[in-house]
């Protein structure tokens, strides 16, 4: 490692421990329904069509905000509306504003079946600001992870009415898989001609509906393969791309994204869930959830819970507790962790340790 | 503020300026979450308005506000009021309407042409709608 990575590292290390004293709040996830138009084979909320579960009225998510925004600096906040698929609530221009008005900034992640020009412009409209668009692969890859013929072509529709707005930052995230792996060079090509100018890369981690299926995990040397093409492409700097910040990647952080792994949950990061849960990200094992805004104010449970997020010495167990980059990882992302078993399902960095 | 949040606040600056050194500084602090989206480019304004009967003064709920070059549009609230965001850097034509018939009084349609070259966060206007007279 070059004398320069080193110190970055060091640097990084520090800000990340004085970050997690500070622990103030930037990113809030809602998880506004779990009602889903699509019904993906790899969804980690294992959301369906017709939910069981009923939307969180808009005015019980607003009365926290509102009470976000008196005890902390709302301007320094994003809220990301989530689900299930956010699209199908038809208020989220009603809430937008209002959140707005309280001094937010607020965003959106979709699967695009239901994203149309009138919605988007609507969007835009009530202050939407970024957005998150999944998208898998050509037709054939996507439509078979999306589990829906037409989601290939409502996605693409939305891609072309997301590029044509300059002010909206967003990005594209594609879930990689033993059958888009081999076709990422075509995928890369398709979205450069698109015009797409922010990729981010996933793999799908074992939880929700993948956790059955081992169709959906990439093995040791399509890890390793996927990492190679993230840094080839951010060499090339023909597009904004990006490893997600799911897992430490040992050598290739800092290769295959801008900074090194901070897993920010319970830091940075804090959620109101569909039911009133209080966590960080969604796709976090509900163990971990910290209280339920239905009992307490979300900014109480922010400020006297997440211990378990901000001290993670806990996670020196099992194949972490002798592991040489420990260190740096700090037992890798919150959402590989299973409450019950106190254990870590899945090590991207030992997939490239040589 | 407790001393101890204010010397972490202090080290925080310490550190965000030795990481700008090494270009570090705005992956640190303009984060994404694994599953969440980019950081908004913060660059739209918002523009609020009031619109009132030429007649009475008094408010009209209801009234269609559209913003042409952009293809956006809202209605007035119960006060009378509108929000809306827009680009920055744009000239908007606020077109209004009276779309609810005789609801709320009748009023004819107008424009107000709306300049944001400064490029401010924040734009406020007043519009009054001429009443139609029986």
């Amino acid at each position: 490692m070059s004398l320069k990575k080193e110190i970055q590292k060091r640097l990084f290390s520090q800000f990340a421990k004085n970050e997690t004293a500070i622990h103030e709040l930037r990113y809030l996830f809602w998880e506004c329904t779990l009602r889903c138009n699509l019904n993906c084979l790899h969804c980690g909320s294992d959301c369906t069509s017709s939910s069981s579960v009923a939307d969180m009225p808009a005015d019980v998510f607003l009365k926290q905000a509102e009470k976000i925004s008196k005890t902390m600096n709302a301007s320094v906040i994003t809220v990301v509306i989530t689900g299930g698929e956010p699209l199908l609530r038809k208020d989220l221009e009603q809430i937008g504003l209002a959140l707005r008005k309280m001094g937010f900034r607020w965003s959106l992640v979709t699967n695009g079946l239901a994203y149309t020009v009138d919605r988007h412009l609507s969007l835009m409209g009530a202050g939407m600001g970024a957005l998150t668009l999944s998208f898998d692969g050509l037709e054939d890859e996507h439509n078979w992870l999306r589990n829906s013929k037409q989601s290939f072509e409502k996605a693409q529709r939305a891609l072309e009415v997301l590029i044509s707005t300059p002010r909206l930052n967003f990005d594209v995230v594609t879930c990689v898989n033993p059958r888009n792996i081999d076709k990422l060079e075509e995928i890369y090509t398709f979205f450069l001609e698109k015009g797409l100018q922010a990729w981010r890369l996933f793999t799908i981690a074992p939880i929700g509906r993948a956790k059955d299926n081992s169709e959906l995990l990439l093995n040791r040397e399509q890890f390793t393969f996927l990492m190679e093409f993230i840094k080839k492409k951010k060499h090339e700097k023909e597009m904004y791309i990006n490893f997600s910040c799911e897992a430490y990647v040992a050598a290739y952080e800092t290769e295959v994204r801008d900074g090194f792994f901070f897993c920010r949950a319970g830091i940075h990061i804090g959620s109101i869930l569909i039911d009133g849960g209080v966590s960080a990200c969604p796709n976090i094992d509900r163990g971990f959830v910290q209280g339920n805004i239905y009992e307490n104010d979300f900014s109480d449970i922010w400020n006297s819970k997440f211990q378990v997020m901000r001290d993670r010495s806990w996670t020196r167990t099992g194949s972490c507790a002798n592991c040489k980059e420990y260190k740096w990882c700090k037992g890798s992302g919150m959402h590989l962790w299973k409450k019950e078993s106190m254990e870590l399902i899945q090590c991207h960095a030992s997939s490239v340790f040589t | 503020m407790n001393f101890s949040i204010f010397k972490r606040l202090v080290k925080r600056e310490i550190l965000k300026r030795a990481l700008s050194l090494f270009s570090l500084s705005t992956v640190a602090f303009a984060f994404q979450a694994c599953y969440g989206t980019l950081n908004d480019f913060e660059y739209d304004v918002e523009i609020t308005g009031r619109i009132t009967s030429d007649e009475s003064g008094d408010p009209i709920p209801n009234i269609q506000v559209e913003a042409k070059e952009i293809n956006n549009m809202t209605w007035t609230d119960a006060n009378g009021e509108f929000y809306l965001y827009a680009p920055m850097d744009t000239i908007y034509t606020l077109l209004v309407s009276d779309i609810d018939s005789t609801a709320n009084g009748e009023f004819y349609s107008g424009k107000k042409v709306i300049d944001n070259s400064k490029k401010l966060m924040q734009l406020e206007t007043r519009i009054t709608m001429q009443s139609i007279k029986n």
